[in-house]
């Protein structure tokens, strides 16, 4: 049987050039931050610099609570509709949907506006904007979740260890929760790739976060940028690899298309 | 939190007393609390503050700002290279999982591919745009290369990173993998006894491709293309850090609004930020209307 | 010359050989089956008739031409396929008048034949319908007229009714045969289920590790099995060790007990299988000249038409079917019962069933 390979082939060579060449561009230019030679000058640099350390330290923290914040919410909310409220499900879907209608630039204003001013004035509290990152998060954490739910048959799973006697506390952290691990590994690894870099709310809401650092640095300096760059993309390249580890028990991939644009 | 007992189990479920009910919207509450408090009412102010005025009346004035030539040039520039990436992302997308599914290519190529879209679709905002300044910047490796060693100087031909060509090229990046991995289930999903079938009954390549799987694909294919419509549409932080906020696209717009920059009318901010919440939202309700469409035919 | 002719047919994955020289002549109109259980090869062989696989070695020729080398698309072969591969954007009557769109026959031509094809397969009404709309029974229908429509040469048959549930599969079976002899056209039914293979076929290909282990009618194979992958495959069997005594007298001795087969017994082992089918044996009925053998019924399994007793004789149980009647009267479980079979029914095989030295005896027609 013959089969035309050829342009399968073509599309593949294009779009590997396509993405390698602005990854080995950029790293071929963050090797000139020396005159005349080539070195890792730039990314000395980089790491000498107390605000880089301070600034990813801060994203990271925010990335630790929201997704303790996240799980912490979502996780029991899944669970508990899938077993005891199904009919509520087309409504969280549609709410997971909620985040790419408002987008953060858009959600952001709204936070501002909302909680700017008395009575509730929350703007200058980290909390708004960990609140922010799992509005961001939620629609990938949720469907982490809801497939590691669905992987695990979890009412078939409840069903047979009540029949066996369990109480509800056994149920959840016997049974539902251990076979969550892979679910919350991924939701973990997204979240992070997802608001270590972010920007937009970050800059909005006036903190001291990586993304907003990368973007002075980029202001002022030339190869320095191009080796934050550099180690975003390793750093990114690391998540999705751990993410792509640990969920290779669930089915579908889905999760782990990215929201870093916004 | 006590969960009560699940009840009857089994197929069959008798539909829950309405005092059930009621006690199974209890677990939902967190929940709904959160969304409430920090989708649904941000987002309801932001259409409130659409439709009011700084003395606190009702008015539809802000919405006809929108028709003012640099903010209606804004939205036009935005939907221009929303539609643009998008149709690009989509079709070299498409080619792309193409050749890895149905294509015919090695394994390994199809789960580097997916694992790499993985990655690329995440790696958007700041340090993508510091990435295609580095390649095609003014003094970018791909720039000095083409001049040095070929001659052509793409700047003097009218090039510019920061202008729409340029800012297309860099939204390319995270467009094209989001179609790979949006589009590849759905290409698994043509069955090869289809092509087969085909075959048999004496179809070329042409016929199978133009009367039997395009039809078939078609709806995820277009549903695709308005979800990456939507994504180029919404997009902040790789415009801001490519263009530092300079070139006029929608979300930049409301970006120096809020940091009280350009405009000095925040109803206007309020303004642009529904007609943004409004083509976002036709975008899912075709994207949501094609997929069920599409989800039929390719189970 | 044979209408379909397959020679030296060899199909290689890498090292794995999956089809190892089959040699095959089928007349035109003939209904011939590929039997056998999965990765006997008999799906592949079949998709090489179809064009969907090359055969490494070997050639395939239909009404005397050559068709190895030419493409799927222009071989004039229809296939059915199990999953039914009906284009899921188009109605029934699309998805039949496909093939000849394709062939660019004209609109009046196109239209009668799809009416003619829609009341061969009794869906007249059923023509607007999208295959989403159908059950499987009628999705496979339509799948067998969108085949028909443009007159193949041949028509391959890939295991079409093994996604049904079994009513519908009886109901479709003899519909396919039915439609098969009217339209007279050369089929290859590919299937795992003997039931169907021997109420469909006029011959039957049963295959093992990809070669042919026979090619038969199926009261051949059924009643004559020339080796002992097709006496245990197709029916059911009961097979129990014996000891030769007399190999030139056919007496053997079976737990014990002595039994007389009607031919001598050839292969000089002293160690062999005898196989008996259940049909053939009788109850605590003393049958002159024939052999019986004394044991104890265990269990009583009631199969619908069919009551089927578990009798223990020595170590082992064989398998005894009666019809069941209204005023069937069995012995009490756990009591002696004697079991009596003619000499025919003896089916003799060495130990290791390799097939050498296989004895088969005539057996008394049903």
């Amino acid at each position: 049987m013959k089969r035309h390979r050829g342009w399968a082939w073509l599309w593949m060579a294009f779009g590997v050039c396509y993405f390698f060449i602005p990854l080995v561009a950029t790293f071929m230019f963050s090797l000139r931050g020396k005159r005349g030679v080539l070195s890792f000058a730039a990314y000395h640099r980089v790491f000498a610099d107390p605000q880089f350390l301070e600034t990813f330290t801060f994203s990271l923290e925010m990335a630790v609570f929201t997704v303790i914040v996240g799980l912490a919410l979502i996780i029991p909310t899944v669970i508990w509709v899938n077993l005891r409220a199904p009919w509520i499900k087309p409504l969280i879907e549609g709410l997971s949907l909620l985040p790419f209608v408002i987008p953060p630039i858009v959600l952001v204003f709204g936070l501002i506006r909302l909680y700017g001013q008395p009575p509730i004035q929350l703007i200058s509290s980290p909390a708004l904007l960990v609140a922010g990152y799992v509005v961001l998060a939620f629609p990938y954490i949720y469907r982490a979740v809801d497939a590691g739910l669905r992987a695990m048959d979890l009412r078939g799973l409840t069903e047979a260890a009540q029949s066996l006697g369990a109480n509800w506390a056994t149920i959840m952290f016997k049974v539902v929760l251990p076979n969550m691990r892979v679910s919350i590994l991924s939701a973990t690894f997204l979240t992070f790739a997802i608001v270590i870099g972010e920007l937009t709310m970050a800059v909005m809401l006036a903190w001291p976060a990586f993304g907003p650092y990368m973007a002075f640095i980029g202001r002022d300096l030339a190869y320095e940028p191009a080796a934050l760059a550099i180690l975003s993309f390793l750093l990114t390249w690391g998540l999705i690899g751990l993410l792509q580890l640990a969920s290779r028990g669930i089915g579908s991939q889905g999760s782990s298309v990215g929201g870093g644009a916004h | 939190m006590s969960l009560p007992a699940s009840g009857q189990g089994g197929a069959r479920r008798a539909r829950p007393s309405s005092s059930g009910r009621r006690r199974a919207w209890l677990g939902f509450v967190p929940f709904a609390l959160f969304s409430l408090a920090f989708m649904i009412l941000p987002a309801s102010s932001i259409f409130l503050g659409t439709f009011r005025n700084a003395d606190g009346q009702f008015t539809l004035m802000n919405l006809v700002h929108l028709t003012r030539p640099d903010i209606l040039g804004a939205y036009k520039v935005t939907i221009a290279i929303s539609a643009v990436t998008a149709a690009a992302g989509g079709l070299f997308g498409f080619l792309m999982a193409y050749a890895v599914t149905m294509g015919g290519l090695p394994r390994t190529l199809r789960s580097g591919l997916l694992t790499y879209s993985g990655v690329a679709s995440n790696f958007a905002g700041v340090p993508l745009a510091f990435a295609f300044i580095a390649t095609m910047g003014r003094v970018g490796m791909v720039t000095v290369i083409l001049k040095t060693v070929f001659g052509i100087n793409i700047y003097d031909h009218g090039f510019n990173l920061y202008g729409f060509w340029g800012l297309s090229i860099t939204y390319l990046y995270f467009q094209l993998p989001l179609m790979v991995l949006i589009i590849t289930p759905a290409l698994d999903g043509v069955k090869k006894e289809w092509r087969e079938a085909a075959e048999s009954l004496g179809a070329t390549k042409m016929h199978y491709w133009f009367r039997v799987a395009l039809p078939i694909l078609a709806p995820p294919l277009l549903s695709s293309v308005i979800l990456l419509f939507g994504n180029a549409f919404g997009a902040y932080a790789t415009a801001y850090a490519l263009t530092g906020g300079f070139i006029p696209l929608v979300p930049i717009l409301i970006g120096a609004q809020i940091t009280g920059d350009v405009l000095h009318d925040p109803y206007l901010g309020y303004a642009m930020a529904f007609g943004m919440v409004v083509v976002m939202t036709t975008c899912i309700i075709a994207y949501s209307l094609l997929q069920k469409r599409a989800s039929r035919w390719l189970k | 010359m044979a209408f379909l002719e397959l020679n030296g047919v060899v199909k290689r994955f890498g090292r794995n050989t999956v089809v190892d020289g089959f040699n095959l002549d089928v007349k035109e109109g003939e209904f011939v089956s590929f039997l056998g259980g999965s990765g006997c090869g008999k799906t592949t062989t079949l998709r090489m008739i179809a064009g969907f696989e090359t055969p490494s070695e070997g050639s395939i020729r239909i009404s005397g031409t050559e068709v190895v080398n030419v493409s799927p698309n222009k071989r004039g072969v229809g296939m059915v396929f199990q999953n039914y591969a009906l284009f899921p954007n188009m109605t029934v009557r699309r998805n039949i008048e496909f093939g000849l769109k394709v062939a660019k026959w004209k609109s009046a031509e196109i239209r009668k034949r799809v009416e003619e094809m829609l009341a061969l397969i009794h869906m007249e009404e059923l023509g607007e319908r999208y295959p989403h709309q159908m059950s499987g029974g009628q999705q496979q229908r339509a799948s067998l007229a969108r085949a028909l429509a443009v007159r193949p040469r041949v028509l391959l048959l890939d295991e079409p009714l093994s996604a049904l549930d079994a009513k519908i599969r009886a109901m479709l079976r003899t519909e396919i045969r039915a439609i098969q002899q009217k339209t007279g056209i050369t089929t290859i039914y590919v299937t795992h289920d003997q039931e169907e293979a021997l109420s469909l076929s006029d011959r039957i290909v049963v295959m093992q590790a990809g070669r042919i282990e026979q090619v038969g009618t199926p009261f051949e194979i059924y009643n004559h099995p020339t080796t002992a992958f097709v006496a245990s495959f197709i029916g059911n069997l009961n097979i129990l060790e014996a000891t030769v005594v007399d190999a030139a007298q056919g007496l053997l001795s079976v737990e014990g007990q002595e039994v007389r087969a009607a031919k001598a017994i050839a292969g000089g082992a002293t160690r062999v299988k005898l196989s008996l089918r259940p049909e053939m044996l009788s109850l605590n009925e003393g049958i002159p000249d024939a052999n019986s053998l004394a044991g104890t019924l265990a269990t009583v399994v009631f199969l619908g038409s069919i009551v089927r007793l578990g009798i223990i004789i020595g170590g082992r149980t064989l398998s005894l079917d009666r019809f069941n009647t209204p005023h069937l009267a069995l012995p009490a479980i756990g009591s002696g019962v004697t079991i009596s079979f003619p000499k025919e029914a003896c089916l003799i095989t060495d130990r290791d069933g390799s097939g050498e030295g296989v004895e088969a005896a005539l057996a008394k027609a049903i």
